[in-house]
């Protein structure tokens, strides 16, 4: 009955609670999020190239608001007709924490030819502007076509460079152009040996002309890698893919004909693209360095050392970092040379592959530990690192700077002198601190106080006091301890104690309450056994009476002890002996009197 | 008058006295003190030590007037002299902070690495290298004391907090009594030795024809171990040991001097 009466009751509450929490939910996306310290502001191309004939996407990503009374004013956008593609909010919940933003895509068709900044975009956000990045977009001229009308569907394939070096890489684009809905495309790249195709993002798809027709095109980028001189062939690639058809016959075609219901008709299709021709080059003897590691493409170097001062003993960091574009791999683990008086430590490098839709590029940082031993200035060498730059068609070498590192005197060998306060961390106050250096070393004085000359106390600790102090204690306690251990066994101690004690022990049982006549008969007998020295088994009212008046005590209060014994006998003769009585309240009132009167 | 006799006789027995009548009058401790102080700093090294042995001597055994004989032979060169004495003052006054400073730079000053590593049970004992005997012991009387006295207590009140008072100081007297036992161990059975010539030959046997093992310089400390016709056999902490002449070295704790 009571399960069942909780069950609805659990479910009602379970409801309550799942409901607030979609209720707070729903008011976080509700109410607009501004904070002008939590707004962001993204420009975002869908390329960094396009052709006079593409439209390019380019979205502005506004975080921390969801407000659509913002609207960003876009600059650098002169040479280009914009079309407004809409807009789209997001609410995101990472880690707990709601970010809440709203997308502004725009449709750009290059004018002109070049290349163009476009941004920043602007918004203004509780009186402050904030401003975007800019992106780079390079506008080229559409390919010479053949003009013929390709159809509704076909495949292209172009390489970045016909000529180029080993180990160079070049960008192959494959783009599908389509007027028709396709679905299920498949591709199948062309195998050529040496060369390694390493497919650079994801897929990009945009609004194009050709031949003066409006295509949606489809862009897959690889970065091709040739290992070895020579002339090659790319074959075709090959792309599959089924063709969906409209059944214009058929007044629900429209409908019907929708890729989302599968109703549609679809035929395969097969695509190819013409084959394209690589020559190869090896790279030059000529120039080619000695430490020269493979390395092609466009790289540059940087190097710092922090801290450029230390003490002995301490650590500096040497960081060499090698970044761009290019067989990154390549990139050699540069070595530091020996340096005097200084221990260096290598860190084990490390190497960031990156791809982009431009190529494949990446950094490697390597670091040393520089641990100086002595004091002064240490000379730290210059790195090398040579590559092949491709676009020049030579050999370039790269140098670090030589960096000089101050080294101070160790911890040991110098002491700070410190005119501040203990603890005071304010070293903007007063004058500069100076190292207190060392100049000379000798013994410290003689001591001349009359206190020195005071005889040691050792000899104490070979007189009797020694001993005495060694085994006194345990001598006095050992004392104490036999003492009152005579004390407790003798018979006339004992029973002078226990009748010192009789009285109080009777009264404590009294006051504990709840006693039955039985426990309080033997109460009263212990009492007075211990307390007169007595060895009574069996007590009566009469013989207790007489007991108390021989030692002192009044005839009345005796006369009182003796009703009192009586009571207590009726009830354990009656048969109530086990049962409670309050004949024990009136009992040390009367102990203490009596305690008074006995002699 | 019955006194007269004795007085007349007292009075013979201290005009016949060779002290009194002959030697020379003994100047009192505290003038000596003072003369060897200000020879020292008059730069007169050799009196200041002669003025600070005598007191020593004198039974002024302490760690100050060590201390000062152990400066006054560092500024005479004698480096074995000084670490001895340093080492003698360090029994009595092992936290002075002037004589712990000059026994590091006299030992900095020594030619021969000696590495001895402290013993686990001299580790486990750590507070007894900064503590001088005589300390120890009045911790331990303390504890045991309280100790005896809270068990006294305990004959007439059996409270359970006297029951938890007495473990702990039962716990403290056990700590007290074996550091005191620890450190008069380590006091009368301390071996040490310091090597005062200034470059010494550690033979195999106690005669000079015997091979020399290796060689010491002054200030070296070492460990005695037993004498033989003018010869002494020592040990270093490794495994090296030997023979040199006695007068080429002196035990930091004397049996008959320190107590």
């Amino acid at each position: 009955m009571t399960t069942s009466m909780t069950k609805p009751a659990r479910s009602r509450s379970l409801l309550k609670k799942n409901a607030s929490g979609f209720l707070i939910l729903l008011l976080l996306t509700l109410v607009p999020v501004r904070s002008m310290a939590g707004v962001s502001l993204t420009l975002h191309l869908d390329r960094s190239e396009a052709t006079l004939a593409d439209t390019v996407t380019m979205v502005v990503k506004i975080s921390g608001t969801r407000s659509g009374n913002i609207r960003p004013v876009l600059h650098g956008l002169e040479e280009f007709t914009v079309g407004e593609g809409g807009t789209s909010s997001r609410v995101e919940i990472i880690n707990g924490r709601v970010n809440a933003g709203i997308d502004y895509t725009y449709f750009l068709q290059p004018k002109k030819v070049g290349r163009f900044e476009l941004g920043p975009a602007e918004i203004q956000v509780e009186g402050k502007v904030l401003t975007s990045n800019i992106a780079t977009l390079e506008v080229k001229a559409p390919a010479q076509r053949s003009g013929a009308d390709r159809g509704p569907l076909f495949l292209e394939a172009e390489v970045s460079t016909h000529d180029l070096f080993v180990e160079e890489q070049c960008i192959y684009t494959l783009k599908l152009y389509r007027r028709i809905r396709v679905r299920d495309p498949s591709l199948s790249l062309p195998k050529v040996e040496h060369i390694v195709f390493k497919q650079l993002g994801e897929p990009i798809e945009y609004q194009s002309t050709y031949g003066g027709l409006d295509y949606r095109v489809l862009e897959i980028r690889y970065a091709l890698l040739p290992a070895k001189e020579g002339d090659y062939v790319l074959g075709p690639s090959t792309m599959q893919m089924t063709v969906l058809q409209a059944d214009n016959r058929s007044p629900f075609g429209r409908f019907f004909n929708d890729p989302f219901f599968s109703f549609s008709p679809g035929r395969p299709q097969t695509l190819t693209t013409q084959p394209l021709e690589l020559k190869v080059h090896p790279l030059p003897e000529e120039g080619k360095p000695a430490d020269f590691s493979g390395l092609v493409g466009d790289f540059r170097m940087e190097s710092k050392l922090e801290p450029s001062g230390v003490r002995a003993g301490e650590s500096a960091t040497l960081t060499v970092s090698v970044t761009g574009r290019g067989n990154a791999n390549r990139i050699p683990d540069l070595k530091i040379p020996e340096m005097n008086h200084t221990k260096i430590y290598a860190d084990q490098p490390v190497l960031e592959m990156k791809e982009d839709e431009k190529g494949l590029g990446g950094t490697k940082v390597m670091k040393w530990a520089l641990v100086p031993e002595r004091p002064g200035k240490i000379e730290v060498p210059s790195l090398r690192l040579s590559f092949f730059d491709a676009q020049r068609g030579e050999y370039r070498v790269l140098n670090t700077p030589s960096y000089t590192l101050s080294v101070l005197p160790g911890e040991k060998e110098a002491v700070v002198a410190s005119t501040s306060l203990p603890g005071s961390r304010d070293t903007k106050a007063g004058p500069v601190k100076q190292e207190i250096k060392e100049l000379g070393k000798d013994i410290l004085p003689i001591h001349t106080g009359i206190k020195d000359l005071s005889v040691s106390n050792r000899a104490f600790m070979k007189g009797p006091a020694f001993y005495l102090a060694l085994l006194g204690p345990f001598s006095l306690y050992m004392m104490a301890f036999c003492a009152l251990k005579l004390r407790k066994r003798s018979p006339a101690l004992l029973n002078r104690s226990r009748s010192r004690n009789a009285s109080k022990e009777l009264i404590k049982q009294c006051r504990r309450g709840g006693l039955s006549a039985n426990h309080l008969m033997d109460a009263v007998k212990d009492y007075m056994n211990n307390r007169f020295n007595l060895s009574i088994g069996a007590l009566t009212a009469d013989e207790a009476a007489k007991v108390f008046e021989r030692h002192g005590v009044r005839v009345e209060t005796a006369e009182k002890m003796r009703s009192l014994i009586r009571k207590l006998e009726d009830a354990v003769y009656t048969g109530k002996g086990e049962e409670r009585t309050e004949a024990g309240k009136d009992l040390p009132a009367l102990v203490k009197a009596m305690e008074k009167e006995i002699r | 008058m019955r006194r007269f006799p004795w007085l007349l006789i007292c009075s013979l027995f201290f005009l016949s006295s060779p002290s009194t009548g002959k030697g020379p009058v003994e100047k009192p401790s505290e003038e000596i003190f003072f003369e060897a102080n200000q020879a020292y700093r008059d730069g007169r090294y050799q009196e200041a030590t002669e003025g600070y042995l005598r007191l020593v001597e004198n039974g002024f055994q302490n760690g100050h007037v060590y201390y000062n004989l152990g400066n006054a032979c560092f500024r005479l060169g004698d480096l074995g002299r000084a670490i001895l004495f340093y080492e003698r003052a360090r029994l009595f006054i092992p936290r002075d902070a002037d004589l712990n400073f000059n026994l590091s730079y006299a030992r900095d000053q020594t030619l021969d690495a000696i590495n001895e590593s402290p013993s686990f049970i001299r580790q486990s004992f750590f507070w007894l290298d900064e503590v001088n005997l005589h300390e120890v012991f009045l911790g331990f009387m303390l504890f045991n004391v309280l100790f005896f006295g809270i068990l006294f207590v305990r004959l007439f009140n059996n409270s359970e907090w006297t029951y938890y008072l007495l473990i702990a100081l039962l716990i403290f007297a056990l700590i007290g009594s074996s550091s005191l036992a620890l450190k008069w161990y380590q006091a009368k059975s301390d071996d040490r030795a310091v090597v005062l010539a200034k470059e010494v030959d550690v033979l195999a046997g106690p005669h000079s024809q015997d091979t020399v093992l290796f060689r010491l310089h002054e200030g070296a400390i070492v460990h005695y171990e037993r004498s033989e016709d003018g010869w002494c056999l020592i040990h270093l902490s490794g495994e090296r040991r030997g023979w040199l002449r006695a007068q080429d070295l002196e035990r930091i704790y004397a049996p008959s001097g320190q107590g």
